[in-house]
């Protein structure tokens, strides 16, 4: 198995739909994401609000158990059927994102 | 100066006078109670504005008598003023800025075309011989043509135009197929009835916001009109046909007439396409499957069925099936010669033009969303949640650590691989 970097957040991007109002995207993500993830989760501010990604980032389980694993990756299972319009993928937050396009 | 974006709760922060006043100055009618959820104040503290607004003429009643509510752009220009802030931005991330084309509201524009009574005669003949009705007709009333082929004559008296139309037609009398088959009077106004700026940006601002509205119709219209441009100019003729339908005395916004009416209009796509024999085969076809696969507990859609079982659970006989069946799948070969694809699995199968350009802006988000997707499936699936925490480190990346993922375990891989696989199906 992969060692992996204990860094404790992981952050999805979205992108609002052709044709679609930013600000309507942005209140169904912010919706969405708050009632999946009830407060465990923080939109992270990646410049205009009307540029067309939308950013979150969130709290990775702080104990590495089996159940709180699954119910996190369950979570986010839920997370990318909900937003699939909006083409949700996971991304760098942007101070450990390096060489990010 | 006003922060550039309130969200709801930031919005919660500000005086009660603000948060009234926020919504209604994007210019668009709001009844009483849309108005106090947004703006998240009591019934007291709104009406006590609304009482002192009505009074010194900065707020405007509808005139129907429903509790709908306003403010022209006079008030909207000085309420901006008055905060430093400029016309167009976007002050609410749940609301658009006020609507202002050519130097009006969205909804003063309408107010200055209102609808007008008109004669509409539908009918078809030869176009030879619509071309004389045509200049019979000229100052009288305009003709056009309607998906069908069939004509028809806008003009203000539809008996009038009748009888103009019943003289050419008599002129021909060899002609079997002239026929007036309808006339009726409606109400309508043309697009040249609003100045230029105002019917661009109109027409502009809600085919792109019509696209949202019809994202569920979205199968149904890539079906018959598979290229894009297709799509766009029959959402440009959507829009326009409802902008010229649109009762502005009726006091509610025209995104929500647009709304209800983009949720029937693309069903009558397959009509005009197809003819009515073959559109509602197909559409009976697709329920007798779905009832099939339901009586054989095939949730996935796995199954593939023979055409005497789906002939019988239509009800049709063997000859009436062939018949239209023949006429369904030629229709399926001419559709998937172009970018069609036709979402019934195990039968149909989709298929992509092949002159498509491969990368795209488009498709990388695609990818990457397929990508993510796949790995929760994978750290569902094994377990392996450290390993999927790994693979998501590497999206969006410039330079990908292939160090990183030479270390992931063969059944994450492995599971990655179905997932993606299950995922590009």
């Amino acid at each position: 198995m992969a060692k992996a970097e204990r860094v404790s957040k992981i952050a999805v991007t979205f992108h609002v739909p052709d044709g679609s109002s930013p600000a309507a995207s942005a209140l169904f993500l912010d919706t969405t994401v708050e009632e999946i993830f009830e407060g465990a989760a923080n939109h992270v501010q990646i410049g205009n609000s009307l540029s067309g990604e939308i950013m979150y980032s969130f709290q990775k389980p702080l104990v590495n158990s089996p159940e709180l694993m699954e119910e996190f990756f369950q979570k986010l299972k839920r997370l990318f059927v909900l937003t699939k319009s909006h083409r949700p993928h996971f991304t760098q937050l942007p101070d450990l994102a390096g060489g990010r396009n | 100066m006003l922060p550039s974006v309130y969200t709801r709760s930031s919005l919660k922060k500000e005086t009660p006078t603000f948060r009234i006043e926020s919504i209604i100055s994007d210019g668009m009618w709001y009844s009483f109670s849309k108005w106090k959820r947004l703006a998240q104040v009591t019934d007291e503290e709104l009406q006590q504005w609304i009482d002192e607004s009505l009074e010194s003429g900065d707020l405007i009643q509808s005139k129907t008598g429903a509790k709908s509510f306003r403010v022209g752009h006079e008030y909207i220009k000085e309420w901006h003023r008055n905060y430093g802030a400029p016309e167009g931005m976007q002050l609410l991330d749940f609301l658009f800025p006020p609507r202002i084309w050519g130097g009006m509201t969205e909804i003063e524009g309408f107010l200055q075309a209102p609808l007008r009574e008109i004669g509409i005669v539908s009918f078809i003949c030869a176009s030879h011989v619509a071309d004389e009705v045509i200049e019979a007709l000229r100052g009288v009333a305009r003709v056009r043509v309607d998906q069908k082929g069939n004509y028809k004559a806008y003009g203000l008296s539809a008996g009038y135009i009748k009888e103009i139309i019943q003289g050419v037609f008599a002129k021909h009398p060899t002609m079997e197929t002239d026929k007036i088959y309808s006339r009726n009077e409606s109400k309508r106004r043309e697009m040249v009835d609003f100045s230029t700026g105002y019917a661009n940006s109109i027409v502009h601002f809600y085919v792109e916001f019509g696209k949202s509205l019809a994202k569920k119709e979205k199968e149904t219209i890539q079906i018959f009109l598979p290229d894009y441009e297709d799509q766009r100019s029959q959402m440009v003729m959507w829009v326009i046909t409802a902008i010229e339908k649109f009762d502005e005395s009726a006091s509610v916004p025209f995104s929500g007439y647009l709304d209800s009416v983009l949720k029937r209009w693309p069903y009558d796509l397959p009509m005009l396409f197809l003819g009515k024999d073959l559109s509602t085969f197909q559409r009976e076809r697709s329920r007798a499957l779905t009832r099939l696969r339901e009586k054989n507990g095939d949730k996935d859609g796995n199954l593939s069925f023979s055409a005497k079982a789906i002939s019988e659970e239509m009800g049709l006989s063997s000859f009436e099936f062939t018949d239209l069946e023949e006429s369904h799948k030629a229709w399926l070969r001419s559709q998937t010669a172009t970018t069609l694809t036709w979402g019934e699995t195990a039968e149909e199968k989709s298929s992509t033009n092949v002159m498509e350009p491969l990368e795209t802006a488009e498709s990388d988000l695609e990818l990457a969303s397929k990508i993510s997707e796949s790995i929760v499936g994978a750290a569902l699936e094994t377990g392996l949640y450290e390993d999927a925490f790994v693979t998501a480190s590497q999206i969006d990346l410039h330079d990908i650590d292939m160090r990183k993922l030479a270390d992931l375990s063969r059944d994450f891989v492995v599971a990655l691989g179905r997932q993606l696989e299950h995922h590009s199906e």
